[in-house]
């Protein structure tokens, strides 16, 4: 089995009993083997000297030549542009791997970087295609990769795929890291990421249309979309297991589609939809923190990722053992510890989907389109899972999972919108959607517990023949359902052709139900009304100048959830000046306000965006291009939590945690404490690029962006980094294309990555990085 | 004309405003499922019209006729949407992989914000993420009432896996907290000591966007 790189079996077997050792893994996988590497290359020669005349070539690719357009190249009744560009990549880190892979995860390696083919039929008579248009990039192990591909014969077809290809890798140390403390014995600190992720998602989307141009047309789509590698979660029963887990999911997805043109610019469609999915991804226990226990022959447990002994995590240390783990060997036997788990599962789930639309521009005033689609997903999963080792709580030695569960969801949607042009500038304009579905769901499931006889002495040593069975029978009925349904209203009125408005008001309406076991009382229910007024203004003041302006206010007359806002306003102000042809300014405002006054929640937000941009070209030699964006995050409102600080740590934030009885004492005892959970984000961002050409056959580009991150938040625990609240990602970029004739450009490339949280790191890996990556290549068009 | 055709019968858009040269465009690609909703579009609404991102003639990209490469077309006006996908944790837009239009129509859509939706009428981010749509035995309500952007901001975010705050303990306590408002019925809290231990909420509730086996989201 594929192993995921990263975390670690943090193994105690070898070590003196207070040192974990480290497997020290090779920093990369993803690239490719050397003998790929190598045929590769050859490959890359080969077709850079076989194929002078068939590596066509060129249109528009992220390397622009630097003496312009090709001209390409005419064949066969054909305008034919190509363009490959062939390259190396290196690349050097410093400082977490893990986080370079999780943020950029360029590795070293020959890679085809860009290939492009663009064909056009001069006279429109192509004997398979008028156009086609393929472009890919990425091939060769770059973690994004996609092949897009359109083809178009004239009243006959029109085609379009692709194929996109994206690694996934996710090591973030902060979540659900146990933050085991330095006051545990022994002192274990997870270093990696219990839900570390390499997975990679592959998919396709291949969609044909026939006949576009006649009275009837059909359309064809298939899209695929599998993921599959190694990641890892975990369990929570007793202790906290660690489970690696090969992913395996699928997603087939078919569509048939018919149009008929049942009246001039009328159209009326059908179409059938089939999606299927298959979850085959099974769980397995990742044995990480291992102890032999003191048994001949020798047998070993995994503690899990917490490990806490003061706090009883997974035990305490019993003296006169001054450590959980001495000589790699458990010193408390009552420990709840993994010696095996699995759990399978085959998901299947079946959605077939019909709709029928309608669009009409049949009468001369009116713009009609109307759908309604009905979908039924049907899904199933039979349940196996297996535990062995002590879950101390309930002194289970053991247990086995089995049965079944099925879930359904039944939805309809409808949608009606309607322009109708009152005036030569004035039109109302009308959308109605509607959403409803219903949820049934029916789990039957039984765990046979293997139960110590004498819970009092059950140990990990305690031989399965001591222990009892005790069936649970889990028998889950529930429902819920959702209709949802809005009406937009906006008049708009185009004032001259430099200026308009349009003012609107929507209205929604939610209504839910949540059934429980289907007895009597037992339902939720809600019904919720949006009301929004809407208001949009623009002006084309002078041909180079657009400004746009438009605000929604809305108010909520009950939330389903209580981070829901009563009130919301949306603010956007967007604006662009062109005063010359080579230079573009851009500006953007963009504000949401939220709350929630509920005495219990006093939940305030906002989402502020200013922006500001700059594209100037004076001269064709010289080029600049500079960004900047300030966004504001803050989200505030009551929370109530249970904490106990360490001695002598006081939680500045808790309002009433002096004794005080606060609503949350009265009405959850479990979580006493109030305080008030402000979240507040500062992002300044900034960018700017200088295009040069220093001589007619060079083309440079230099650049520089940052993101830089500051925000506060309280802190539940002092062990608690603040991680991704405070830190700066900055990415230098430089490159050089040389125009070598004969249709070759040498393109050298470097680009800087350093991410760096400024921050309590806490007991975990530093997540900082600074890496060098330089690509060499070269481009072959026409 | 030389050919000796009429020219009169060539249709001129400069002059005209962007609904009558959006018109004319509707006249043929309207039947297209596609532009379907573009008169009521938040583009068409904000004088947003067809030759604003295409040139029928002059082109720079050779496969929609647009007049500039996604995303930099888009970039030019939604400006904080290149702030949001240049932040370190983001949808892979700016590396070619994931486009605007996967998400968005630009012609309009039936939903707010010209979000595209599935045909079932589910979020459009199922189309990728196949493994959170369900349905489940045991659903995390919210993820179908609320949507995705509950929790997560689906352009960047700074925080990893897109979520709305950088501790994911502070995102779930926000609404698994007390409250007399929902008449729904609030969810209960968690019975945690956010000191002791189990310092990450999704250290134990792992399947949180939805179980088939575990009504707390453990497996």
């Amino acid at each position: 089995m594929e192993s995921p790189r990263k975390l670690a079996h943090q193994s105690i077997l070898g070590s003196s009993g207070t040192e974990p050792v480290v497997a020290v893994k090779k920093r990369s996988l993803t690239a490719p083997s050397s003998g790929f590497k190598s045929i590769l290359a050859l490959l890359a020669i080969g077709v850079m000297v076989a194929l002078p005349g068939a590596l066509f070539a060129q249109s528009p690719t992220p390397t622009q030549p630097p003496s312009g357009e090709p001209v390409g190249v005419t064949g066969g009744g054909y305008l034919i542009h190509q363009s490959i560009e062939l390259g190396y990549r290196s690349t050097d880190v410093t400082g977490s791997g893990d986080m370079y892979d999780t943020l950029v995860n360029l590795q070293t390696g020959p890679r085809i970087l860009d290939q492009t083919l663009a064909m056009q039929s001069v006279d429109h008579q192509g004997l398979l295609f008028d156009d086609l248009y393929l472009n890919s990039f990425g091939w060769g192990g770059d973690p994004n990769n996609a092949l897009r591909l359109r083809a178009d014969k004239n009243k006959w077809y029109n085609l379009q795929t692709s194929f996109r290809r994206d690694q996934y890798f996710s090591d973030y140390d902060l979540l659900a890291n146990p933050l085991n403390p330095a006051t545990s014995t022994p002192s274990i600190p997870v270093l990696n990421s219990p839900n570390e992720f390499e997975t990679t998602r592959r998919m396709s989307d291949f969609d044909l249309m026939l006949l576009p141009q006649s009275t009837v047309s059909f359309r064809l789509g298939y899209s695929h979309n599998n993921m599959t590698g190694p990641s890892y979660s975990s369990i929570h029963d007793g202790t906290e297991a660690s489970l690696l887990q090969n992913w395996n999911t699928t997603m087939n997805s078919y569509r048939l589609g018919v149009d008929f043109r049942i009246a001039p610019r009328t159209v009326l469609s059908y179409d059938q939809f089939l999606d299927y999915y298959k979850g085959d991804t099974d769980y397995q226990l990742n044995p990480i923190n291992e102890a032999f226990l003191p048994t001949t022959p020798v047998s070993s447990v995994s503690l899990g990722l917490s490990i806490d002994t003061v706090n009883k995590e997974p035990c305490a240390v019993v003296p006169p053992a001054t450590s959980l783990v001495v000589n790699g060997t458990l010193t408390n036997v009552t420990c709840s510890a993994y010696s095996s788990y699995v759990r399978n599962q085959r998901i299947r789930t079946s959605t077939p989907t019909e709709r029928i639309s309608l669009r009409s521009n049949y009468f001369q005033r009116v713009d009609l389109v109307a759908s309604f689609s009905y979908s039924d997903a049907e899904m199933s999963t039979p349940l196996y899972e297996s535990f062995g080792g002590l879950i101390t709580r309930t002194s289970t030695l053991a247990f086995l999972g089995t049965g079944t569960g099925d879930a359904s969801r039944i939805s309809d949607a409808a949608d009606l919108g309607a322009t109708v042009h009152l005036t030569k500038h004035l039109r109302l304009i009308d959308k109605f959607y509607f959403w409803a579905y219903r949820i049934p769901q029916n789990g039957n499931f039984s765990e046979t517990d293997s139960d110590c006889v004498n819970p009092r002495a059950c140990t990990l040593l305690t031989p399965l023949s001591a222990t009892a069975p005790t069936l649970a029978p889990t028998v889950q009925q529930a429902s819920f359902n959702q209709t949802w349904t809005r009406n937009q209203v906006e008049l708009a009125w185009d004032i001259s052709k430099k200026a308009g408005a349009r003012i609107g008001y929507r209205y929604g309406d939610r209504e839910f139900n949540h059934f429980n076991d289907f007895l009597p009382g037992d339902e939720d229910h809600f019904v919720g009304l949006e009301k929004t007024a809407l208001l949009g203004l623009w002006a084309r003041p002078t041909h180079a100048l657009r400004l746009n302006f438009d605000l929604e206010h809305t108010n909520y007359n009950a939330v389903f959830v209580r981070m829901s806002p009563r009130k919301e306003a949306r603010y956007r102000f967007q604006t662009t000046y062109t005063p010359r042809q080579w230079a573009t300014l851009g500006g953007s405002i963009n504000l949401l306000q939220q709350s929630n006054a509920d005495a219990q929640t006093q939940y305030v937000g906002h989402n502020q965006n200013y922006g500001l941009t700059a594209s100037l070209a004076p001269r064709e030699r010289f080029g600049l291009d500079v960004a900047y964006n300030f966004n504001s995050v803050i989200q505030n409102a009551l929370i109530c939590f249970d904490d106990t600080p360490p001695t002598g740590v006081i939680l500045p934030f808790v309002t009433s945690a002096n004794g005080t009885t606060s609503f949350c004492a009265l009405n959850d005892t479990a979580n006493p404490l109030l305080a008030d959970s402000y979240y507040t984000n500062h992002t300044n961002f900034g960018m700017a690029a200088v295009r040069f050409r220093p001589a007619k056959r060079l083309l440079a580009n230099v650049g520089y962006s940052i993101t830089s991150v500051d925000g506060s938040m309280p802190q539940f625990n002092i062990l608690q980094p603040l991680g991704s609240l405070q830190y700066k990602y900055q990415q230098p970029v430089a490159n050089l294309s040389v125009d070598i004739g004969h249709r070759l450009t040498y393109v050298t490339g470097w680009n800087y990555y350093q991410y760096g949280e400024g921050s309590f790191v806490g007991p975990t890996a530093p997540r900082y990085f600074h890496a060098n990556s330089l690509t060499e290549s070269l481009r072959y068009a026409f | 004309m030389a050919g000796g055709g009429d020219k009169t019968k060539i249709y001129v858009f400069e002059g005209k405003s962007r609904e009558q040269t959006s018109a004319r465009c509707l006249s043929c690609h309207g039947e297209a499922h596609e532009q379907s909703h573009f008169a009521e579009s938040a583009h068409a609404s904000s004088d947003v019209g067809c030759l604003d991102c295409h040139s029928p003639h002059h082109a720079k990209e050779s496969q929609h006729l647009l007049v500039q490469e996604q995303p930099q077309l888009c970039y030019g006006c939604h400006t904080s949407a290149k702030a949001d996908f240049a932040k370190p944790f983001h949808h892979r837009v700016n590396e070619g992989l994931v486009q605007c239009n996967d998400c968005h129509n630009p012609h309009g859509t039936a939903t707010v914000r010209q979000l595209r939706a599935l045909p079932s009428g589910d979020a459009v981010c199922y189309k990728c993420h196949v493994d959170k749509q369900g349905p489940f035995v045991y659903e995390h309500v919210p993820v179908k009432t609320e949507g995705c952007s509950s929790c997560h901001t689906p352009h960047g975010s700074t925080n990893p896996r897109l979520l709305k705050v950088s501790i994911v303990n502070m995102l779930c306590l926000q609404c698994h907290t007390f409250s007399s408002q929902l008449t729904a019925g609030g969810p209960i809290g968690p019975v945690h000591n956010q000191s002791a231990k189990y310092q990450a909420c999704t250290m134990c509730h792992t399947q949180i966007h939805g179980s088939n086996f575990s009504d707390v989201f453990f497996k």
